[in-house]
């Protein structure tokens, strides 16, 4: 997968693919479909997480998870889908370890709790939920449908959308005083 | 500018801090752990072929053995009180037994004892020759401390009760409540597994 000049990443669908490289040729497949999709993922972790190196580690055990089953998941209609899962999954439950460090930590020390005035936009989706993160992520990064996204989130559709609603409403308060600011 | 572009704008702009690099780096580590994964798969799916083999191997035997049981009769308990007593007994009543003599009982008697709670006299001669038939029709029970019968016709009506005591293949009785004078000699004799 590519990032474009204009910043928009091109999904390449898995049909095309499978057109591309013999069936037969799993290995050959797999490799194909890891340098169309990794970074793609890689981005999606690390925009929930925020951490690159975090980010990366969490995709490749995805696509560590997708290789051992490759014989089986690659017969799927959506195999990006499948490792997608798996690696959002993975973010979500680390994304929650960490608020919930986190939210130790503060006990300790309350000067360290962020005030909303001091957020920008991805900032403010960092103290958002892990499912709300999640959803914000792939419905306004991803450019994914609700019901892909409650498909990727193992939801309902009505879920994600109060994923995505509460996300977008915690966000708006959070950043509200610099879309003030924002104003001519 | 909506909440809406400006989320699209900032999430793209902050996903482009993410290089697309090293993903040969990253495939390599893929193909190892992927590697690794299915070792531990392949080594956990061995460990419990082997553990099921010993299973089979030490709980089988006795499975099956208790599967075979199921429809067989449980092994022989303890013998029961009358499964012990059961069987042939000689009772011999010398002439010297004045009451033997007395009741023309004098003689070599058998008794069979039945497991089932019968009891067969077989009389001497000269007993039947007196009364002009052997016993017939009758039975006993036990337990542990009396043994109880019905045996000869003259007496049918009254049941004797008898301590008892085996002890190896002689079985001998003492009175507890019996007003037949043929029971009392009878039983009052040794009788002798046959």
């Amino acid at each position: 997968m590519s990032l474009p000049a204009d910043g928009r990443r091109v999904r390449v669908g898995t049909t095309f693919a499978r057109a591309m490289v013999p069936v037969s040729d799993a290995e050959a497949e797999f490799t194909w479909f890891f340098r169309t999709e990794f970074t793609a993922v890689v981005r999606s972790v690390y925009l929930i997480l925020h951490d690159q190196e975090r980010a990366r580690d969490i995709a490749q055990d995805a696509f560590i998870q997708l290789l051992t089953h490759w014989s089986r998941v690659s017969k799927y209609d959506r195999p990006d889908a499948w490792v997608r899962r798996v690696a959002i999954r993975m973010a979500m439950r680390a994304a929650r370890r960490e608020r919930l460090r986190a939210s130790l930590e503060r006990e300790v020390d309350p000067a360290t709790v962020l005030k909303p005035v001091d957020l920008d936009l991805v900032r403010a989706v960092q103290q958002l939920p892990p499912k709300q993160r999640a959803a914000i992520v792939l419905f306004y990064f991803e450019d994914r449908p609700i019901s892909e996204v409650a498909e990727i989130m193992s939801c309902s559709e009505v879920a994600a959308k109060v994923s995505l609603h509460r996300g977008r409403k915690a966000l708006a308060e959070l950043i509200g005083s610099e879309e003030v600011s924002d104003v001519p | 500018m909506s909440l809406d572009r400006e989320l699209r704008e900032s999430l793209l702009e902050s996903a482009s801090d993410v290089q697309d690099r090293d993903v040969d780096t990253a495939l390599s580590f893929v193909r190892v752990g992927a590697r690794r994964r299915r070792r531990i798969r392949r080594a956990m799916a061995v460990t419990g072929a082997l553990a099921v083999a010993v299973a089979a191997i030490l709980v089988g035997p006795r499975a099956l053995d208790a599967l075979r049981g199921l429809g067989r009769s449980q092994p022989a308990e303890q013998p029961t009180l009358t499964e012990l007593v059961a069987g042939t007994y000689m009772v011999t009543l010398p002439r010297s037994d004045p009451e033997a003599e007395a009741t023309s009982m004098t003689g070599t008697w058998t008794v069979r004892l039945s497991p089932e709670g019968t009891l067969e006299v077989a009389p001497p001669p000269g007993f039947i020759e007196a009364v002009g038939a052997a016993p017939s029709g009758n039975v006993y029970t036990l337990s542990r401390n009396a043994f109880r019968t019905n045996v000869f016709d003259a007496c049918a009506d009254a049941v004797g009760s008898y301590r008892w005591e085996l002890s190896g293949d002689r079985l001998t009785f003492s009175v507890r409540d019996d007003a037949c004078a043929e029971r009392l000699v009878l039983f009052g004799a040794v009788w002798v597994r046959g």
